[in-house]
Order: structure tokens, then C-alpha cells, then sequence
């Protein structure tokens, strides 16, 4: 009788084992269905099989929605879209003046072109890009998980008065090595805040946060917002590329940015006053690397990764000749006003620029063109 | 005629007659196949609620199909994007995003032109205002490093800095000066933005700095003015324009010091605002957010916090009469005065001077009510 109660148990709890492993296995990100509440779109990056991060500064929230978006594809179709920002608002119903595009990814299974937009009311769209067509990305009943980033106030600092908790104004987001990155820049003090957040998501989020601080020179230390940022692999190791709000281009070995508050950059190149980096990309050619550099004055720069693997050292000294540069060394590419950027494929990038007679484009540059 | 009368009454004819008129009017109100209406979502125009008769000869699939609104321009223009939600006796169509105020849409079924409609542009006299330019004071420290704007109600987000230039002596309209944000740094309601000086330009011997300069130089005279064409979120541009001069003074480089507050004591029993005298101008917003009393058990006072002379003086009103005993004034080590120096650390620390370095998340002034 015993027997029979312990082969009963058994076979209970393999059924038991049997099913939550495969709901595990048709659930492993933990994603909830539903509708996300969504209220900004600041920054879009895709993660494994078609996931999506949205970052999303109202909300102080990383969104991540399973777009089902995973057919692979080789090779992106190609998109050739000018005055996009007339063609999107033609289609939301408004004047280009009304909108503002935000934030593009390309998705690296579909090769899916999203983009994120916002209208002058404030109401977030996300849209995709085929050829000449474009289509709005349902964020209604999916599957999805959130992760709040808000500013925790302090241990006792329990708030009698109501003061919400902080946020934080969303700069850039990446998803890399089963970890999404995102830094951000608060509205009060000026101060920086990026937050390393293992995926899937979990209830206890073992967040790594980390104030980032830049040493002038060797000389004077300042807390430093970072812009933009991108990760690479260099002379074996990981590191985070980022660039400031105010020009440096630093690296960050990832195993320092597990925890602790004072982190500091190494410098290895200053691209020039009056310009701030709009966004840094990492792409392959062959066995070559390069960092490719978007800004927000000045063309973009292309830079190989083994200049930086070489550049061992740190600025210390300041540059002498107004408006001159220093560090690795770079290329300019014949290419300004470029607002986003993101890889379509092995050969390509994808381009959101201002061209000179002030038409906004989408368009594909081959690696013919860039490297 | 009486007696008709009250045969009519009492066989029920004239009430029947009247409940059957009110019914029918009530039907007939309800079935007016009235005209394409807009609908208002707190004054913001988010949809279009279609008549279903003026569609009703087919099956929700084919109204879903036939049904476009299109923006009117000089060129044809394609279909907006929407939702299509079919009840009973309408139809509502929800765009992506909500009509613009001043344009006119043309609602269409099956190519045929059903109406166009005009979205009414805001009342003038709803207008934004941008209420105070902060710091307030007229002599700000050459390293200030920011500025905020507050408006009377939420503004258009993006590109904030088409609509701000500094001018300097009178003349010359200073390039570059704040930094460009993408996102542009604002409260979650849209009424205050804050803009950065340079940093980049502020900060001691870094590039920008020493090519560039700083942001302000002392001794000048700055005008900042902000321009009216600037868009509020529902598409009404301000009021008016507005500017603030300031003169550029000394550069500050001392930390704000919570010891060298001044602090008036109320009388126990009284709800009187506690006094704090700054010892200089500070950050207005982390005034409000950074800073809270609490008692000797570390429990937070409810109260209000209001910021008047200038930013220099600090009144915490308390939600109830304060008790005899020991309290602190408590402040975040975030407070940042206006050149960025917080309570811990100067915006620019030299390293190369030894210092010792503050590490507190909190910091404390007691005083006691006796």
C-alpha cells in the first residue's frame, strides 16, 4: 500500500516537474499577457528572438515586449524613405512639425526596421518600416514584461510629502550579453545613473547601478552624464563604449560595472568642442571592428576598434588648437546631420539623416560606402 | 369642450398621447442621423463618432474596410492610422495619435466623401504662459550651470532650445550655450524643463572649455529670452515672449553648507512655518524635493515646503502644531546650489588638492522646540 502512495506521489510530481517545465519552455522570459502601460518611448533596443526593450522615461520603466517578430532573415530589404518625417505624419494624421522621431532599431532576426515617435501632444508611437510602408506595432494584448528604473529613495527617506519617486530622462539603452544597459539623466541634480538589469526580469531585480564621474585631464572630477554607448570586445575583454554629454569618448571595462558608486571612464579620444555624440554603433567588416559615431555638429567618425585595443593610455593633457581633437585615431565620413542610426544586416546601416536642404531621409548605406 | 376634455383624461387618451410624444421624441433625438461628431477627451480631440446608419447597409468587417479619415491637404493624402471600434449605433475611429488642433479631416466610406470636419483651433484665451524663469535672482554666479523654465501648462517636449537664445550686453546672441538633450530634460507633467549650461564648457581645462570658454563670463550683462512661438501640448503657442536679464558674477566654488543655515524656531503649539535663511541662493527644485524635517525618532514631519526671497529662504509649513522636542532639518546630499556643487562635492573637484571627501546620503541641522 505504501508502494502505491509513493508511486502515485511520484508520478504527481513528474507531471507537476513536466508541466511547469514546459510552460517554462513556452514562457522563458516570464512575460505576462496583457496591455503594457506604456507613456513615452525614449529608446528602443532588441534583445534574443524578436524581444524588444522600450525605454520609457515618463513611466521611469524598461518595457519588454515579445513583437513575434522572429522569422530569420539574411539579408534586410533595403529602405529608401525621404521626407519620412512627412510621410509618417501624413499617415498620423498631422504636420511633420508635430512629430519628432525618437529612437530606430532594427530588429537582427526580421531585419524589421521600428521606429519610435512622438507626437507634440506627447503620445508615444511605435511604428515599423517595409519599403514605402508603414505600419503601427500593436502594444495592445502582448506578451511582456516591465522593470522599473525610478530613483529608490533612500532607506529612511519613506516620503511623508508625496514627492514621486525621481525619474530619470532615458539617453540610451542596449541590450547586450543577456543584460539591457541604460543610462540616464535626472531633471534635478546633475548627476548620471546607469543601470546594468540582467533579462529575464525578476521580481528582485538585481540591478547594478552606478554613478559615472569624469576626471578632466587627471585633474578635475566631475559627475558625467553619459550620451550614448555601445559595448565592444576589445583585446579580448568587454568593455562599454560611451561618450558624455560634454564630448569624451571613455571606455568602461564590464566587469567594473558590476556595483560601487564612483566609477570613472578612461579617456581615449576628444572629438572637439561645440558637439555632442547623438549616437555610437559597433560594426563588423570582415575581421575588422569599427565604432562609427554619429554627432550632433560634426560628420560622422568611423573609428577601428584596434586603434583603440592600442590606445592603452589616458588623455591627461588638455588639447592646445581651438576646435582640435586628440586620441585614436579617426576618419571622417563625407556624412552630417545624422540624427539615428542602426545595423541592417552584415553589410549595412540603416540612416536617419537632415539633409542639407532640410529634408529628413531613411536610407540604407552599403559598407562599400562607409568603410 | 370641458367634458371632452376630462373624457380624454379619464380614458387615458391625452396622457397616452403625451408619453407617446415623449417617446418619440426621445427616439427621434436618439436617431438623428446626426452629423459625423468629434470627440473630446479633456479638450483633446481623439476621435470621430460615425452615425452607423450613415454606414449601416453592411457587416462590421466591410465598415471596418470602407472607413477613412484623411487629413486634407493640396495632395491627396493616405488613410490615418486608427482604431475602428463598431458599437451599437456608431462607429468610433481613434487615431494613433489625437487630431490636430486647426486641421481639417475628411471622413470617407468606400471613396465617397461622407464630411469634412475642421478640429477648432484652442481659444486664444487658453494660451500658455511661462510663469517664472529660475534662478530668480538678477546676479548669478558665472559657473551656473542651470536654468529652469515653468509653464502654465504642459509644453511640447522636444526641440526645446528653437525657442530659447541668450544674448549678451545686448548684442551678441550666444552660440551654443545650453546643451542639446535628446530627450530635453522635463517634469513628468511637461510644465518645467530644465536646461544645462554647457557642461562641457564649464567644466575646468576639458576641450570645450578651452577652445570655447565658458557658457557666461563675469562682468556681462545676459538677456535670456524665450520665444512665444513656442507650442503648448495641445498646439496653442504663449502668450506673449518673455525674457530675464542677469548679471554674471563671482565664480562659486564652495559647497552649500546646511550649518550655516539660519534657522527661526516656532512656538510649540502653533502651526507657523519653520524659518530657514540659506546661506546662498540654491537649486530651487532640489529645495523642494532634497529637503524634509523629522523628529528624534528619524519619522518625517508632514508639512509643505514653500521657497520665497530668492531661493534663499526656505518655509516648511507643518501638516500639524509642532510638539516640544528635537527635531532636523534634513537634507538629501543631492542639494545642489547654483554652479552644481552639492553637499558632498564641488561640481568640478581638483584632485590634484587633497580634500577630504563626503560620503553622507544625508545631511542634518538639529534645532529644538522648547
Amino acid at each position: 500500500m505504501k508502494k502505491n502512495h509513493f508511486f502515485v506521489a511520484a508520478a504527481f510530481l513528474a507531471v507537476v516537474v513536466l508541466i511547469s517545465a514546459n510552460l517554462r519552455d513556452k514562457n522563458p522570459y516570464g512575460f505576462e499577457n496583457g496591455t503594457p502601460d506604456i507613456q513615452s518611448i525614449n529608446g528602443l533596443a532588441f534583445g534574443p528572438d524578436g524581444i524588444l526593450f522600450i525605454g520609457d522615461s515618463k513611466k521611469a520603466s524598461i518595457v519588454a515586449i515579445d513583437t513575434k517578430d522572429k522569422t530569420l532573415v539574411q539579408q534586410g530589404q533595403a529602405v529608401e524613405m525621404k521626407n519620412i518625417d512627412q510621410k509618417i505624419a501624413a499617415q498620423l494624421g498631422t504636420e511633420a512639425k508635430n512629430i519628432s522621431i525618437l529612437d530606430l532599431a532594427v530588429n537582427p532576426v526580421s531585419k524589421r526596421v521600428y521606429i519610435a515617435v512622438q507626437s507634440m501632444d506627447g503620445s508615444p508611437v511605435l511604428l515599423t518600416i517595409e519599403g514605402e510602408k508603414i505600419q503601427p506595432v500593436n502594444l495592445k494584448n502582448i506578451f511582456f514584461s516591465t522593470v522599473s528604473i525610478a530613483n529608490v529613495p533612500s532607506e529612511d527617506a519613506k516620503d511623508q510629502r508625496g514627492r514621486p519617486l525621481r525619474g530619470l530622462a532615458i539617453s540610451d539603452l542596449v541590450y547586450a550579453d543577456g543584460s539591457v544597459m541604460v543610462s540616464g539623466i535626472s531633471n534635478q541634480e546633475f548627476s548620471s545613473t546607469f543601470r546594468r538589469i540582467p533579462f529575464p526580469f525578476k521580481d528582485k531585480q538585481d540591478q547594478a547601478s552606478l554613478e559615472i564621474f569624469h576626471a578632466a585631464h587627471g585633474k578635475y572630477e566631475t559627475n558625467s552624464p553619459i550620451k550614448t554607448f555601445t559595448t565592444a570586445d576589445l583585446n579580448g575583454k568587454k568593455y562599454l563604449v560611451a561618450s558624455y554629454t560634454c564630448t569624451p569618448l571613455v571606455l568602461f571595462p564590464m566587469d567594473e560595472l558590476k556595483s560601487g558608486k564612483h566609477v570613472k571612464g578612461r579617456t581615449v579620444a576628444e572629438f572637439g568642442a561645440g558637439n555632442s555624440p547623438i549616437d555610437l554603433l559597433s560594426f563588423k567588416k570582415g575581421d575588422e571592428s569599427f565604432l562609427i559615431m554619429a554627432n550632433s555638429s560634426r560628420p560622422v567618425m568611423r573609428i577601428k576598434y584596434k586603434s583603440l585595443e592600442s590606445f592603452q593610455g589616458s588623455l591627461t593633457e588638455p588639447i592646445k588648437e581651438s576646435y582640435g581633437t586628440a586620441g585614436v585615431d579617426f576618419v571622417t565620413l563625407p556624412v552630417v546631420n545624422v540624427q539615428q542610426m542602426d545595423i541592417l544586416d552584415d553589410t549595412r546601416i540603416l540612416v536617419l539623416q537632415r539633409k542639407v536642404n532640410g529634408d529628413l531621409d531613411l536610407y540604407t548605406a552599403s559598407s562599400e560606402r562607409w568603410f | 369642450m370641458v367634458l371632452r376634455d376630462k373624457v380624454w383624461i379619464r380614458s387615458g387618451l391625452l396622457p397616452g398621447l403625451i408619453l407617446s410624444f415623449c417617446l418619440a421624441a426621445c427616439l427621434q433625438k436618439r436617431d438623428i442621423p446626426s452629423a459625423i461628431a468629434i470627440k473630446w477627451d479633456d479638450s483633446v480631440a481623439t476621435g470621430f463618432v460615425v452615425p452607423r446608419q450613415l454606414v449601416s447597409t453592411v457587416s462590421d468587417d466591410s465598415v471596418r474596410d470602407g472607413l477613412r479619415i484623411h487629413l486634407v491637404r493640396d495632395t491627396p493624402q493616405p488613410p490615418v492610422l486608427g482604431e475602428y471600434r463598431i458599437l451599437n449605433d456608431e462607429v468610433i475611429f481613434q487615431p494613433l495619435i489625437p487630431f490636430t488642433r486647426g486641421l481639417t479631416y475628411e471622413v470617407r466610406f468606400k471613396n465617397q466623401s461622407l464630411a469634412t470636419i475642421r478640429i477648432p483651433p484652442v481659444d486664444p484665451a487658453r494660451a500658455p504662459e511661462l510663469i517664472a524663469i529660475y534662478p530668480t535672482q538678477d546676479t548669478l554666479p558665472e559657473n551656473l550651470l542651470k536654468m529652469y523654465l515653468e509653464f502654465s501648462q504642459p509644453m511640447k517636449e522636444t526641440d526645446p532650445l528653437s525657442y530659447v537664445r541668450l544674448v549678451r550686453n545686448g548684442r551678441d546672441t550666444m552660440p551654443e550655450v545650453f546643451l542639446d538633450l535628446r530627450p530635453a530634460l522635463w517634469n513628468n507633467e511637461g510644465t518645467l524643463l530644465t536646461l544645462w549650461l554647457d557642461p562641457g564648457r564649464i567644466k575646468r581645462d576639458l576641450q570645450p572649455n578651452k577652445s570655447l570658454g565658458a557658457p557666461l563670463l563675469a562682468n556681462q550683462t545676459y538677456k535670456l529670452v524665450i520665444d512665444k512661438r513656442w507650442p503648448s501640448k495641445s498646439g496653442a503657442l504663449l502668450k506673449r515672449s518673455s525674457d530675464k536679464t542677469f548679471f554674471a558674477g563671482a565664480r562659486d566654488n564652495l559647497s552649500p553648507d546646511l550649518a550655516l543655515c539660519n534657522i527661526s524656531i516656532p512656538r510649540p503649539g502653533t502651526k507657523d512655518p519653520l524659518r530657514i535663511d540659506l546661506p546662498e541662493t540654491l537649486d530651487c527644485v532640489l529645495l523642494k524635493e532634497a529637503i524634509d524635517v523629522i523628529d528624534s525618532h528619524a519619522k518625517s514631519v508632514e508639512g509643505k515646503v514653500n521657497i520665497t526671497d530668492e531661493e534663499t529662504v526656505l518655509l516648511f509649513i507643518p501638516a500639524a502644531e509642532w510638539q516640544r522636542g528635537s527635531y532636523f532639518l534634513r537634507s538629501e546630499s543631492r542639494l545642489e546650489d547654483l554652479a552644481g556643487n552639492n553637499l558632498n562635492r564641488l561640481f568640478d573637484r581638483d584632485m590634484t588638492v587633497q580634500q577630504a571627501e563626503i560620503q553622507k546620503d544625508f545631511h542634518k541641522l538639529e534645532f529644538t522646540i522648547r
